[in-house]
């Protein structure tokens, strides 16, 4: 199991990613998110997206494209930028380790 | 920035509000950048006395407010509308310790490049782990055990918004210094994931 932990500080929204990685695609994703319902909305729908794809694909994903399946308000876009970045954090964190375990 | 008296556009007595001339009761044309200074009347600046500011925002509401220009014509209904507007934006925004720092910081930084996420080491975890404990505590109706999470985190908060204070101290140095103002960007994130928290802490009788 792989975290990425990030945070929205316009709002103070916190969301906690898990993913298991085997060998470079994401077989499981896992999210627990405090936060408004645009915040827990784009988590869950980033969990959906990144299951089953490449790690280098997964981190392809966007923010905008988050926001637009979500219709979300100018004002909750800060809310697909969490998502996109609890992905980011969790590969970043699971190729730095891969790096040092290897 | 420095703090300039202006004069009323129409009969040239010193100005409190740049909205409205209290002398002739004239409203005064603004640039669409007006800062919240100039609304109220204050000199920039981090302290300001609440007594002074709920009695500037009552008088300025008292000869600002569209009630009383019910039955004057369109151009001065529609100026008074938008004083009024733009003084309750103003004073909304100067009663709190945090919105104040906040509205200071967002007119020094402007063109400086600061670093709008940072956190004290460590803190996002430690947040992350203290939303996990209230929900505990909030399920298992624990009272006095949420009480002292709720004073935990009240003092921590509190703490936090005396950090403001000193950093506004060298005030003039203040536009030009970017490491006192990512130091006030970082306790102002603080304070919104420490509000957050509080937020969800139902309130007692």
């Amino acid at each position: 199991m792989e975290l990425g932990l990030v945070g929205a500080p316009e709002c103070g929204d916190v969301m906690k990613l898990q993913i298991q990685v085997n060998p470079e695609t994401n077989e499981d994703a896992k999210f627990k998110t405090y936060g408004c319902g645009s915040a827990i909305a784009s988590s869950s729908l980033l969990t959906e997206w990144v299951k089953g794809r490449h790690l280098d694909d997964a981190e392809q994903i966007k923010n905008t494209e988050i926001a637009e399946e979500l219709a979300l308000p100018p004002v909750k876009i800060h809310c697909s930028v969490l998502a996109e970045d609890a992905i980011k954090a969790a590969i970043h964190n699971y190729k730095s380790r891969k790096k040092i375990d290897v | 920035m420095t703090f300039e008296q202006p004069a009323c556009q129409k009969c040239e007595s010193t100005l409190i509000s740049h909205l409205f001339c209290l002398s002739c009761n004239a409203f005064q044309t603004v640039p669409p950048e007006i800062d919240y200074f100039e609304v109220l009347g204050f000199p920039v600046c981090f302290e300001i006395n609440s007594e002074d500011l709920e009695e500037r925002y009552k008088s300025l509401s008292l000869v600002l407010h569209p009630d009383f220009f019910a039955a004057a014509p369109e151009e001065e209904k529609r100026l008074s509308e938008k004083a009024s507007a733009m003084l309750n934006t103003a004073y909304n925004s100067f009663r709190g310790t945090t919105s104040r720092a906040g509205y200071l910081l967002s007119l020094f930084s402007k063109g400086k490049n600061l670093n709008e996420r940072t956190l004290p080491d460590g803190f996002l975890q430690e947040m992350f782990f203290l939303q996990e404990s209230l929900d505990e505590l909030l399920e298992s109706s624990d009272s006095s055990a949420l009480n002292k999470m709720n004073e935990d985190l009240r003092t921590r908060h509190k703490e936090i918004e005396s950090y403001y204070a000193p950093l506004f101290k060298n005030f003039k140095d203040l536009p030009e210094d970017s490491d006192i103002l990512q130091q006030l960007q970082t306790h102002l994130n603080a304070e919104r994931y420490l509000r957050r928290l509080l937020d969800r802490i139902p309130a007692t009788d």
